[in-house]
């Protein structure tokens, strides 16, 4: 394998500056598809089903940003040699942070700002009267106060992405060593940032739709279903680029396996996580903890809730357990797709059970289809731009012949 | 590999001439190569006459570890009224120790199973030291709730026995009963995999040894290995397998203890992070253990160069990862206890800071969260005596931890049930014996066994090909 560092490069390294014109396509279509989810809603009635739908799309998209800075934090932190290679690529996806928060603004705005009890029933002051849980949780769930904190998660994310981003990009063209070392230092700090700041905002976005619900375990919760989807998306990426050229020789079946691994790895994780809240909550039948899961025992969540357990853990488990499946690029994207299809899923029954309004779930679950495939394609348009014209792989990184040699043994 | 991997201006112990952090030096430091390794951990189980400091060692933990024998005997005559439980804290220093001493075995698996599949090759000098770890503190915290049953003589209620006599089944819906079994399982596994492990270096001290007694019994333990590659193609196996098999059990353990406290509906008890909580807790008591019990190891039994500063600074690593997040499950518990807006929980971690014992609550965070940050600083992870100090610490906090969830019971629902806890003399003396049995059971494997795996030591010596203190390849690396 060693040869490889010395062989005629014929692979796609860089970027074409073009490619920012090329994600117009997908951007367009994506923010038509967004806006004509919304004119549905609006249209039918159905503006809360849309509202939860948006919201769904919106941390779709911001999971596998935030999955692709911690993977860039935890690389360097812990000094990783095989990452090397995919790490431009998530350092890209990560940039995407900021386009998301373009989305989530209209979030603030519809959502929180306007006054609309549509998605967060907080919103509505008369929530508080006569209900002792909620009087004490006034201050917290104050609107003014919530958009701050939403604000502040964001801006702390893409500080962080960006930093390493552009840290990473002019080690392409200068001091490699010096620019490899800051990454390190600055990963340090801020890991323990991001895990509280993602902590405290999948508490905020997605705990607070149920507002007398809590779990300690929530955060993790995310954080385990929003990597895994991270590297379902890195898996994805990296077979698509190589179908058209990129990085065909420096991602090697060996990363492909240990990509797989890394995934299979959080597939039991993410299993393990669900399990225990469900079972803790189930067991000790608290009622503000129970009725979260009582929602979902109601209609056609509790299928959900099935397709949950077998799809997002079951049969992966059994589906990429095998060595020879991990190292097959092939199966591997059918299971990348497969878990990010699951990852939606999952989110949705974060999300979409929180619809109070009567109407069919079939035009909630539609509407968070179509807008989740719009905020996907506004993503795409955001990774595209942030990849135009850059190098693909950090080309000067001293960790990087070590990547490029790696085999698993 | 090859040469790329030993920089130019290294120096051999010196941790930072290593001009790049991100290039592995040799982890075998000094003029070693395969015979000299052998020597030295070998020599430890062969030298007559063990260095005085052992003996001392030895018979002031068989003291105290007799002393717990005594005591069990005396709890066993009297019932457990010798302890401090009471009606309100119905559990108390026997559970906290348990969940300490199950949570101190964690390092070892993590080592041998996690580390192993994630081919971290600094495992290799520590991995036989903190299994056997986890075998000893496993001994220590069966002992408890073995002990907390009161009619010690009807310990085999806790097995599903199919006897229509008994008319009794065990409670399959209580965790404690999981308990039997998570704790049951993990002792077998590891038991297999530490014996297992061992197989090769035990069959090197068989063919070293002189007297007979010797040869035969590291010959009955070695299961005649023979070094063949057939042998060794199916030892192979079975140790990524039993990884593999290891693995869950990192997790399943600690879960299931915190399944004890977690599924009830007591405030401070019932969080639903308590599971992968438990589990970054115990592994970070156990690195703290592992430290504890391995700075002066190093330093006595001549391991220096085997088990070098950066095996210590990667595990002083984990430490501030496993630390922090436990940090992170502290800060969450209560945010949550204030956000969930019920009184009785918000009053149990107010109280827990600020009531009565405030001081245990207090001692719990400094010792876990605050002086594991100091792992950030370079210059901290490279002095041993610190290090040691904060590793102390760290034993002495996770004990804290268990201690401040036990102490929840103190005040519960109702004022009039509050009653203060306080230990007796046979609380705090079966805790010092119980450190008493697991450092008798420890200095003697240090005595009789290969404290150091050393044909994976050599595996890691091997793989770097360009380690110029490997005889013959000296030219390689230059």
């Amino acid at each position: 394998m060693a040869s490889l560092v010395n062989a005629d490069i014929t692979e796609i390294r860089q970027a074409s500056a073009g490619l920012a014109g090329a994600g117009f396509l997908p951007g367009a279509l994506g923010a038509a598809l967004l806006g004509g989810a919304a004119a549905i809603g609006f249209a039918m009635g159905s503006w809360e089903q849309f509202v939860h739908a948006y919201l769904l799309a919106v941390m779709y998209v911001t999971s596998l940003g935030v999955g692709g800075l911690f993977f860039v934090l935890a690389h360097h932190l812990t000094g990783g040699r095989w990452g090397t290679t995919v790490r431009r690529l998530a350092e890209i996806t990560a940039g995407t942070l900021a386009v998301s928060f373009a989305m989530y603004l209209l979030i603030l705005v519809l959502g929180v700002l306007a006054g609309s009890d549509a998605l967060y029933p907080w919103v509505n002051p008369d929530m508080f009267v006569g209900d002792q849980i909620m009087e004490s949780k006034r201050p917290y769930l104050d609107p003014t106060w919530f958009t701050i904190r939403s604000c502040v998660y964001y801006v702390i994310w893409i500080a962080m992405a960006w930093t390493m981003l552009g840290l990473s990009t002019r080690q392409d063209s200068s001091e490699p060593t010096k620019r490899a070392r800051a990454m390190q230092w600055y990963a340090g700090p801020m890991m323990p940032i991001f895990a509280l700041s993602l902590n405290f905002a999948s508490f905020d976005w997605m705990m607070t739709l149920e507002p007398h619900w809590f779990s300690t375990m929530f955060g993790v919760y995310f954080f385990a279903g929003s990597f895994e989807g991270f590297l379902a998306w890195l898996i994805l990426l990296c077979v698509v680029l190589q179908g058209r050229g990129v990085l065909t020789q420096s991602v090697t079946t060996e990363h492909y396996h240990d990509l797989a691994k890394l995934m299979f790895a959080f597939v039991v994780f993410w299993g393990y996580i669900a399990f225990s809240q469900y079972m803790l909550i189930w067991y000790a039948a608290i009622p503000e903890e129970t009725l979260w899961y009582d929602i979902r025992q109601h209609g056609v969540w509790p299928f959900w809730g099935l397709a949950l357990a077998a799809g997002h853990l079951l049969v992966p488990f059994l589906g990429f357990m095998s060595k020879a499946v991990r190292r097959n690029k092939q199966l591997m994207l059918f299971w990348a797709c497969w878990m990010l299809a699951m990852h939606w899923i999952d989110l949705a029954y974060v999300i979409l059970p929180q619809v109070r309004a009567e109407g069919s779930v079939a035009v909630t679950i539609v509407l968070g289809l179509i807008a989740t495939a719009g905020a996907l394609g506004v993503f795409l348009w955001a990774w595209m731009s942030g990849a135009a014209g850059k190098w693909l792989l950090p080309v000067q990184d001293p960790r990087l012949p070590i990547a490029l040699s790696y085999h698993n043994h | 590999m090859a040469t790329a991997d030993i920089p130019a201006g290294y120096v051999p112990g010196k941790l930072g001439s290593v001009p790049e952090p991100w290039i592995d030096p040799p982890w075998i430091e000094g003029d070693n190569d395969f015979r000299s390794v052998t020597d030295k951990v070998c020599r430890i189980a062969e030298n007559p006459r063990p260095p005085v400091a052992w003996f001392i060692g030895f018979v002031f933990a068989a003291s105290l570890a007799g002393m717990l024998g005594a005591m069990i005997g005396y709890l066993i005559i009297t019932g457990v009224g010798v302890w401090g439980n009471q009606n309100s804290v119905s559990w108390g220093f026997p559970i906290v120790n348990f969940v300490f001493w199950v949570g101190i075995g964690h390092a070892g698996t993590l080592i041998s199973a996690i580390l192993f599949l994630f081919r971290q090759h600094w495992r290799t000098s520590i991995n036989r030291f903190a299994e056997a770890m986890t075998i000893f503190a496993v001994v220590c915290a069966g002992t408890f709730p073995g002990i907390h049953i009161g009619r010690v003589w009807f310990a085999y209620y806790l097995f599903p026995i199919p006897d229509t006599r008994l008319y009794m089944w065990p409670q399959f819906r209580s965790p404690l009963l999981w308990d039997v079994f998570a704790v049951g399982t993990y002792a077998t596994v590891s038991l297999l995999f530490w014996y297992m492990g061992m197989i090769p270096d035990l069959a090197t001290l068989r063919d070293r040894a002189r007297h007979p007694i010797r040869r035969m019994a590291y010959g009955i333990l070695s299961v005649g290995w023979i070094g063949s590659a057939t042998q060794w193609r199916i030892y192979e196996k079975a140790y990524a397998l039993l990884a593999a098999l290891a693995t869950p059990l990192v997790l399943s353990v600690h879960t299931i203890v915190s399944f004890d406290f977690a599924v009830s509906q007591l405030p401070g008890w019932h969080t639903t992070i308590f599971p992968p909580y438990f589990v970054a807790g115990a592994v970070f008591s156990g690195f703290g253990m592992v430290l504890t019990l391995m700075i002066p190891a190093r330093e006595w039994f001549g391991l220096k160069d085997i088990v070098t500063m950066r095996h210590i600074d990667c595990m002083c690593k984990i430490i501030i990862a496993t630390g922090s997040m436990v940090g992170f499950a502290y800060l969450t518990e209560f945010f949550i206890a204030w956000y969930g807006g019920n009184p009785y929980e918000q009053f149990a971690f107010i109280n827990r800071a600020f009531g009565p014992t405030w001081w245990a609550y207090w001692t719990m965070v400094t010792c876990n969260v605050i002086s594991p940050q100091l792992f950030w600083f370079g210059f901290v992870r490279r002095n041993p005596m610190l290090i040691f100090i904060i590793s102390i610490f760290v034993n002495i906090g996770m004990w804290f931890e268990r201690y401040v969830i036990i102490l929840s019971l103190e005040r519960t629902f109702i004022p009039g049930s509050w009653q203060s806890f306080v230990p007796t003399w046979i609380d705090l003396g079966m805790l010092v014996g119980s450190f008493g049995l697991f450092f008798t059971l420890f200095l003697l494997f240090c005595r009789f066994l290969p404290i150091v795996a050393m044909s994976e030591v050599k595996q890691v010596m091997a793989h770097v090909d360009g380690n110029p203190h490997l005889p013959g390849k000296a030219a390689a690396a230059h």
